[in-house]
């Protein structure tokens, strides 16, 4: 077994620091030692993913299983620069009132699993990457002491999500059963073999994994559990959850919709375009009435998926790969962005999160409103911002593959979701302040505030770069 | 150049507020510097008529041949001239308007932004880029109308026209790239109209394209949000939301009308175009207040240039243009004097301003006439050429053509009668405007009269038209005031005796007006809109949020059961062996006793005697594995159930008694066939995996186990030879399982002091 210790370094380092951490908490009060070592071993694995982009040579580990090829090494990128600013935003944030500095090892550990769902190149290790993440999710979702709604955000993540795992395994299994393998190579080996019969049983399989990582990505109907959970759980976590997790599944959909969907049922790819549709519409409809701005960014990050899953139905062709990685990188920055905002502005105890706390913030706070600003800006896709590009490549994709209804369908829910975002901005600068005394201060928090807004825009300014980058020198996907 | 003349109002944007901190509204002089670039686009003039326009590219996303494409073709030309000329007049009008205490920073920032977003979508040559240019030129429209942010109108006006004219410019990005999918190109220039109109999706294309157009140029029934859209400053109600951003959909219906010019697209816009024309007129001619009146008036001239563009006349239609723009803006520009010089803008309130404001009125004078449609001014040669054009499409646009007209011709006298009359206005002390608020109009003015007196001149009107002739394919005619005794002509007749007796009977027309309108209008429909969606939104999310747990694994399941339905039986048929043989009954008993305990776990009424039940369905299990012969099989699953009872004997002094919910037998039902059909799926599913696709690997270790594990017990080699280190995985996780429980059971529970509640 060929165990290529290079390739499989940034996760390994993301799992180390999360061990040393665990430890060095014992021996500390305060978070912020942990905090910054986890901060530090981040930026190495990041370090370490960089120089693997650009390379030549096909990389993978483990014979195949794990693959790190243009698509893996960008969704790492992603969830690294996910996770390091989530941990900026959590420096301050723990520390007034959320407590424990296990914390950052589980955050650490959730991130390393999704790097492996997004590098996976067979089935058991999606599952594996896919138990990593969630398990350390479901706890950290809990994480907000004496909090009734954080408590059964928890639970109810778990218990949702451990059927979600039970989909999956039984769509591996009844996929293993038909085909016999687990890679995703051999597996469309045998799909594409002559000989093949099992096609109503590798439907059956698609159909299962397809829900399992629906409900990952948060798809409609099987969105259910995102808003209750995204509202229960300390934003810092919310943050995290509505980038890295959102990013860890869609690395895993796009890689199966690119290489193992298109040899299945088309019946499949047409569960998938009523997906998109219902989290389109009910992501956006639902967003607009929400008093609670955490609820209105959890469906407003329903409705993304939404976008994304447009993107994703183009998975096989490059322009659709692409546009997927593309809108997520815009999305990450600009969702931590909105989020870190937020975090800024409620309780100790990170309550109060309803509209009004926005009001009058132009007034009260001008540099952070321009900042809530800008991200929602971008969410709503107004150029030349990120999330405008990101719209662009991902109706281009769409309509390029022929999804015309649908597009068309994104296109009227995006005036919903314009709406609810200048709505907001529009209580930004048009409201009187309600509240005398406006969240709290936080020299990190600004610093991750600063370099997602910053991002925002450079994005939008110039998205060549990063586009260019996912095309360099080998395929997006290995095996394409 | 073109780069550098569409970046500069950006980049000078930025550091706008820099200069009003020392300057105040008066740093509109210095700004106005931002648009100097594009009237040097005058330079380019002679390459744009002879065919070749300059062209200027920079790359943006080299992957998706996103570049910012300019192209300065003469039409495009036109307008740029147009908006830099019409830019630099209101920076400096600005600088005299605007009081000391406004946001000037903020005020100079938005009102470039536009001007640099107008230029890019006017001179952009790929689409992408224009789409965005679009999109920036409403948000900047946004800004602007909500600058004077605490009025409630404003939020209000400022939210409507970017409802609207956004919803317009995403249909406008699916259509650009529809376009470009069907047309091979990205580039305007090179796109193949041909080949798009040919393609499957031509039919929405157009129609996306085309309801971009209406929107943002305020067509019927969009045009909703124009009036509202008044709420803005003056000097920007003059520069966007009359001379250039609301022309952006007119722009696009020219450039784009070798896709529909002579189909039924285009007697579908003429009728529209003509009934917005008509409804604007009639609608102007209602209001009290100046500046509502020319905001209806924009909206019925809007209507000519669409009726114009889209049934294909692009020269009476481009003359049409400039010469609404140069009055138009003229004229909101004397209302910004107006309002404030004498604090109001009511039509009841103001009579015979003449008289303390000579040099206003002689500025308002041409610019209302050729609103009017009088001669000698540049109004009259384009309605002539309107006219002339109605003519030619047949009998009814003529008589729509004329009636709106009238309309038109009466609200500019009505606009006039300010001016006239004996001399009444709130205010005591009304004197002229400082000399920077009357120079831009002036200009304008004199502008419009030379379109009028000497419209052939080499250095004019027909030269400038003719700009646009090859960009839009249109043969130039030289214009003239006098045409002979044409049709045309009798017909502006008509009007002109019928306008002055509807301007003389003013009164009771305006009253028969009033008592006419309907409690509904595009007004009430927007706002129904706009709640229907939120009642809609209201109802998804009362019927998607806070399911109940139950609710949401039912969702989950689902799809399952569905796949268990559709695909169960099919892979029973498939998979399951043939030639079985009926189980001895030993079998069959403890098979009934594991259905037994589940049953029994379902109709519990304690945890307890669940948990009895739970261990009935175990224990039947070991007896089967014993029947089957697998003692080790066996010996697992009692070690198992013997701890599971035990932790949950455990843990059950810390939760509160079962409750068990009531469930409607319909729901009972739904449940019992949920459950049934995952159970066939899960059946199906392990069948088909019982059936071997890959070589059975049972022989390897049977050989191997003793020559190679040196023992005959198969099983405990594999365990601690083959898989050795598979099991020591195991063995290391049962004792970090065993720790686990041992410091879960070993927690003391003390009751969680001043628990909060959720607010959620």
């Amino acid at each position: 077994m060929d165990i290529n210790w290079l390739v499989i370094s940034p996760p390994l380092v993301l799992l180390i620091t999360a061990s040393v951490g665990v430890l060095m908490g014992l021996s500390f009060r305060s978070t912020r030692p942990v905090a910054l070592l986890s901060l530090l071993g981040v930026l190495v694995a990041l370090v370490l993913n960089a120089q693997l982009f650009g390379r030549s040579e096909p990389l993978s580990a483990f014979g195949l299983r794990y693959q790190a090829d243009t698509s893996a090494l960008a969704f790492n990128t992603l969830i690294l620069l996910g996770t390091a600013l989530v941990l900026l935003v959590s420096f301050d944030a723990l520390e007034r009132g959320l407590g424990g500095s296990e914390y950052y090892p589980l955050m650490l550990l959730s991130a390393t699993g999704g790097m492996v769902m997004a590098a996976a190149g067979d089935f058991i290790t999606l599952l594996l990457g896919l138990e990593i993440l969630s398990l350390a999710v479901y706890v950290l979702s809990a994480w907000r002491p004496n909090a009734r709604e954080s408590e059964e955000a928890g639970m109810k993540y778990f218990l949702l999500g451990a059927f979600a795992s039970a989909f999956l395994i039984y769509g591996i299994a009844l996929m293993y059963g038909a085909t016999g393998h687990f890679t995703y190579a051999r597996v469309v080996e045998q799909l594409q073999a002559q000989a093949f019969t099992q096609t109503a049983l590798a439907t059956l399989a698609g159909a299962f994994i397809l829900g399992g990582l629906a409900f990952k990505a948060a798809f409609a109907p099987f969105h259910q559990w995102s808003p209750d959970v995204y509202t229960g759980a300390p934003t810092p976590v919310t943050a995290f959850m509505s980038v890295v997790v959102k990013a860890a599944a869609f690395a895993a959909l796009l890689r199966v919709f690119a290489l193992v969907y298109p040899n299945l049922n088309g019946a499949l790819t047409q569960a998938l375009v009523v997906l998109v549709a219902l989290t389109l519409i009910i992501g956006n409809l639902a967003a607009l009435t929400q008093r609670s701005v955490k609820r209105l960014l959890a469906y407003s990050a329903v409705a993304h998926a939404g976008y994304l899953g447009l993107a994703l139905l183009a998975a096989d062709t490059d322009g659709g790969a692409r546009a997927v990685i593309w809108y997520l990188t815009a999305y990450t920055f600009m969702n931590v962005g909105a989020f870190a905002v937020l975090s800024l502005l409620t309780d100790r105890n990170d309550r109060g999160d309803d509209v009004e706390r926005f009001a009058g913030l132009g007034k009260t706070r001008p540099y952070l409103a321009f900042a809530m600003t800008l991200f929602l800006l971008s969410l709503a896709g107004i150029p030349p911002l990120a999330g405008f590009i990101g719209k662009i490549f991902v109706f281009q994709a769409a309509l390029q593959a022929g999804y015309t209804v649908l597009a068309i369908i994104a296109i009227l829910t995006s005036v919903v979701a314009a709406f609810y975002y200048v709505r907001l901005i529009s209580v930004i600068y048009f409201r009187e302040p309600e509240y005398a005394e406006v969240g709290s201060k936080s020299a990190m928090t600004g610093v991750a505030i600063a370099v997602a807004a910053l991002a925002t825009v450079a994005l939008g300014v110039v998205p060549g770069w990063w586009y260019g980058l996912l095309g360099v020198g080998r395929q997006l996907l290995a095996g394409f | 150049m073109l780069v550098f003349t569409v970046f500069t109002p950006f980049v000078v944007a930025l550091f706008a507020p820099l200069l009003t901190r020392p300057l105040g509204a008066r740093a509109g002089w210095p700004l106005a510097l931002a648009f100097a670039p594009s009237l040097a686009l005058v330079a380019l003039i002679p390459a744009a008529r002879s065919g070749m326009p300059a062209t200027n590219s920079v790359a943006w996303v080299p992957g998706i041949d996103l570049s910012l494409a300019f192209r300065a073709d003469g039409f495009s030309l036109l307008f740029a001239l147009l908006v830099a000329v019409i830019g630099v007049l209101v920076m400096i009008y600005a600088s005299a308007y605007l009081g000391p205490g406004e946001r000037h920073g903020r005020f100079y920032s938005y009102l470039l932004l536009f001007g640099g977003a107008m230029l890019g979508f006017v001179l952009s040559d790929n689409l992408i880029a224009m789409f965005a240019f679009w999109e920036l030129t409403s948000i900047a429209s946004f800004l602007l109308i909500g600058f004077w942010d605490e009025r409630r109108a404003a939020q209000d006006g400022a939210m409507k026209a970017l409802l609207i004219t956004a919803a317009g410019g995403l249909a406008l990005l699916a259509a650009v790239i529809l376009l470009s999918l069907a047309g091979g190109s990205v580039n305007l220039s090179q796109l193949d109209f041909a080949a798009v109109r040919e393609g499957p999706l031509f039919v929405p294309t157009l129609a996306l394209l085309l309801l971009a157009a209406l929107t943002k140029s305020a067509q019927v029934p969009f045009h909703l949000w124009l009036p509202t859209a008044m709420e803005a400053p003056t000097p920007i109600s003059a520069f966007l939301h009359s001379a250039t951003m609301v022309k952006a959909g007119i722009v696009l219906l020219a450039k784009f009308a070798p896709l529909f010019v002579l189909s039924a697209w285009s007697d579908g816009l003429l009728y529209l175009g003509l009934l917005t024309m008509f409804w604007g007129a009639y609608s102007a001619f209602k209001q009290d207040d100046l500046k509502a009146l020319l905001a209806y008036s924009t909206v019925s001239q809007l209507g000519i240039l669409t009726a114009l563009y889209g049934a294909g006349y692009p020269f009476a239609a481009t003359a049409h243009l400039v010469n609404h723009a140069a009055f138009k803006a003229a004229l909101f520009l004397v209302v910004g004097i107006i309002d404030h010089e004498t604090g109001s803008r009511s039509v009841r309130e103001l009579s015979g301003l003449g008289r303390k404001l000579p040099l206003t009125f002689a500025v308002t004078v041409p610019a209302a006439l050729s609103m009017a449609g009088l001669p000698p001014f540049g109004g009259f040669i384009s309605k002539e050429l309107f006219y002339e054009a109605m003519l030619r499409a047949g009998t009814l646009p003529i008589v729509i053509a004329v009636v709106g007209s009238v309309m038109t011709f009466a609200y500019s006298l009505k606009f006039l009668g300010v001016f006239i009359g004996p001399y009444r206005c709130l205010r005591p002390h009304v004197h002229e405007a400082p000399v920077w608020m009357l120079l831009p109009p002036a200009l304008l003015t004199v502008l419009v009269t030379l379109f009028g007196t000497v419209p052939w001149d080499a250095t004019l009107a027909t030269p400038m038209v003719a700009l646009a002739a090859p960009a839009l394919g249109f043969d130039a005619e030289a214009l003239y005031l006098w045409h002979g005794l044409t049709p045309a002509l009798m017909w502006s007749f008509v009007t002109w005796g019928v306008g002055v007796l509807l301007y003389a009977m003013r009164e009771p027309f305006v009253n028969m007006q009033r008592a006419l309108t309907p409690v509904w209008n595009a007004n009430s429909l927007y706002y129904a809109a706009v709640a229907g969606m939120e009642r809609l939104a209201r109802l998804v999310t009362l019927n998607t949020q806070n399911a109940p747990f139950a609710a949401q694994l039912r969702i989950l399941w689902g799809p399952v059961a569905l796949a268990g339905i559709v695909f169960g039986f099919q892979a029973l048929g498939a998979y399951l062996p043939t030639g079985l043989t009926p189980p001895p009954l030993e079998f069959l008993a403890a098979a009934l006793l594991v259905l037994a305990g589940c049953y029994g776990v379902l109709v519990a009424k304690t945890r307890l005697s669940a948990l009895i039940f739970t261990g009935l369905a175990g224990l039947s299990l070991v007896a089967l594995f014993v029947m089957l012969r697998a003692p080790d099989l066996a010996l697992t699953q009692l070690l198992i159930e013997t701890v599971t009872v035990i932790l949950f004997l455990s843990v059950f002094r810390y939760l509160p008694p079962l409750t068990r919910y009531r469930r409607e037998a319909r729901t009972v039902l739904l449940d019992a066939l949920l459950a049934g059909s995952v159970g066939l799926a899960v059946f199906s599913a392990l069948l088909a995996v019982q059936t071997p696709v890959a070589a059975r690997i049972q022989d390897f270790f049977l050989e191997r186990s003793k020559t190679e594990g040196g023992g005959y017990n198969v099983v405990n080699v594999i365990l601690v030879d083959f898989r050795g280190y598979d099991t020591l995985g195991e063995i290391t996780v049962l004792a970090i399982v065993g720790m686990s429980v041992y410091a879960l059971l070993k927690i003391k529970t003390t009751p969680v002091k001043g628990e909060e509640h959720g607010d959620g």
